[in-house]
């Protein structure tokens, strides 16, 4: 009965391993750390802070905390933070996109409206 | 015996832990990845997001692959929950680049409706401007019309003043020709005795030129109407002076009609020796009223009888 625990435990070690697989070493990812911060300032271009503030602050969030790993050495978590900032940023982005062409369809929509009602009251003699 | 079991129990505790992991599969769930794969599958369906993102999609369903075989393998809770929010973000990228295509459709659509509202526009602002133009043209030409028809009107009073005036100087000329003379009863013409026989009321042939000429007269003008009033001197009985001053008057009326003015027109009165123009004194005056005196109505037929 004392054996058993032994085998046991080798067992799960052995699955465990093979689960985890290769936590082997990774660079600091200052490549993707500075695409990051290159979609971060498309994005500030694109007026994503004015259209898409929440995105916008989980993407600088995300990039400062980035960097912040990189210097503590955690390069694998700074490479997901700073791959998630990126993605935030591109998100942000698209949404600023989409809420400009909307207004300018709006204002489109009104310009014609307004030039309908002109017309008509024109026409009228 | 005791430890033959126990090695046969402990590899079977090996297999079974084996085959309990195996049968489980991918074990514990992961709810980033269910999101992520949720929120994928919505986007997939979507047929405007397809239509409008497709690269967007492949991107977002390239990440949320590698989410599943990471957790098919069973890596680290956090790093299937990185690539999952990784496919769960892309997926939003692709809806919204849809949502941006669609507006920009409805930009262009939009921006050819304001043309064709704006093409309208001038076209109905042309046909107004032409109409405008009509009405102004159609109001200069009966503006035009009207101005033609005042000077038409204007020469056509000339022309009838002018020949009011021809017809008055002719009228002066022709009582001048008859030796009319005006009175208050109208224009008077008095024949002589000259004109008859003493005792006699038949008119001489030297009467012909004088009723000629008013004949004349009478059809130039033929509104007018004539009184024929005979007169004689005092010599003689009142009833014998009526009486020839009446048949004297007939004979002018006669020769008249006979000269073509109707009987109609005429009127005959005799008055014998009353309203004599001299004294019976002499012969000279006597000759001056054995007379008879022809009465020319104004343009209306009206003569004004003696009293």
């Amino acid at each position: 009965m004392r054996t058993l625990p032994l085998y046991h435990l080798l067992a799960l070690t052995l699955v465990a391993s093979s689960l985890i697989g290769c936590s082997a070493t990774i660079p600091p990812p200052t490549q993707k750390v500075a695409l990051s911060t290159a979609a971060i300032d498309q994005a500030e271009a694109s007026g994503a802070v004015e259209y898409a503030p929440v995105e916008m602050r989980s993407a600088r969030e995300k990039l400062t905390q980035a960097r912040a790993a990189m210097n503590k050495e955690e390069n694998k978590k700074a490479l997901q933070l700073a791959e998630q900032a990126e993605v935030d940023a591109q998100l942000a982005e698209a949404k600023a996109r989409t809420a400009k062409t909307q207004k300018a369809v709006n204002e489109l929509q009104e310009s014609i409206q307004t030039l309908k009602m002109e017309i008509e009251r024109k026409a009228k003699p | 015996m005791i430890r033959i079991n126990r090695v046969v129990c402990s590899l079977a505790l090996i297999g079974i832990s084996c085959a309990l992991l195996a049968s489980c599969g991918p074990p514990l769930k992961n709810a980033d990845l269910e999101k992520a794969q949720a929120a994928f599958a919505e986007a997939k369906l979507d047929p405007v997001v397809v239509k409008n993102a497709p690269l967007g999609l492949q991107n977002a369903e390239s990440s949320l692959k590698k989410a599943e075989i990471l957790w098919k393998a069973e890596a680290e809770p956090e790093d299937v929950s990185h690539q999952a929010y990784l496919a769960q973000k892309r997926t939003a990228i692709a809806q919204e680049t849809s949502k941006q295509k669609v507006a920009e459709q409805r930009i262009e659509a939009a921006s050819s409706e304001r043309a064709k509202v704006l093409l309208e526009a001038r076209t109905s602002e042309a046909e107004l401007a032409h109409k405008k133009t009509e009405e102004q043209r159609a109001l200069l030409a009966a503006k035009t019309a009207e101005a033609q028809k005042a000077t038409d009107a204007a020469k056509a009073a000339e022309t009838a003043a002018r020949e009011a005036e021809a017809r008055a100087k002719s009228l002066e000329k022709e009582l001048a020709d008859l030796h009319a003379t005006k009175s208050e009863r109208g224009l008077v013409i008095t024949l002589g005795d000259v004109l008859f026989d003493t005792g006699k009321a038949e008119l001489k042939s030297g009467s012909i030129v004088t009723v000629s000429k008013i004949a004349n007269f009478m059809k130039t003008y033929p509104n007018r109407k004539l009184l024929v009033e005979g007169f004689t001197d005092s010599r003689g009985s009142d009833a014998y002076n009526l009486n020839l001053s009446e048949q004297r008057a007939y004979a002018v009326q006669r020769a008249l009609t006979a000269a073509g003015v109707g009987s109609e027109r005429i009127s005959v009165r005799g008055y014998g020796e009353t309203f004599p123009v001299a004294s019976n004194d002499s012969p000279e005056g006597r000759q001056l009223n054995r007379r008879v005196e022809v009465i020319i109505s104004d343009e209306d037929g009206r003569i004004i009888e003696r009293r």
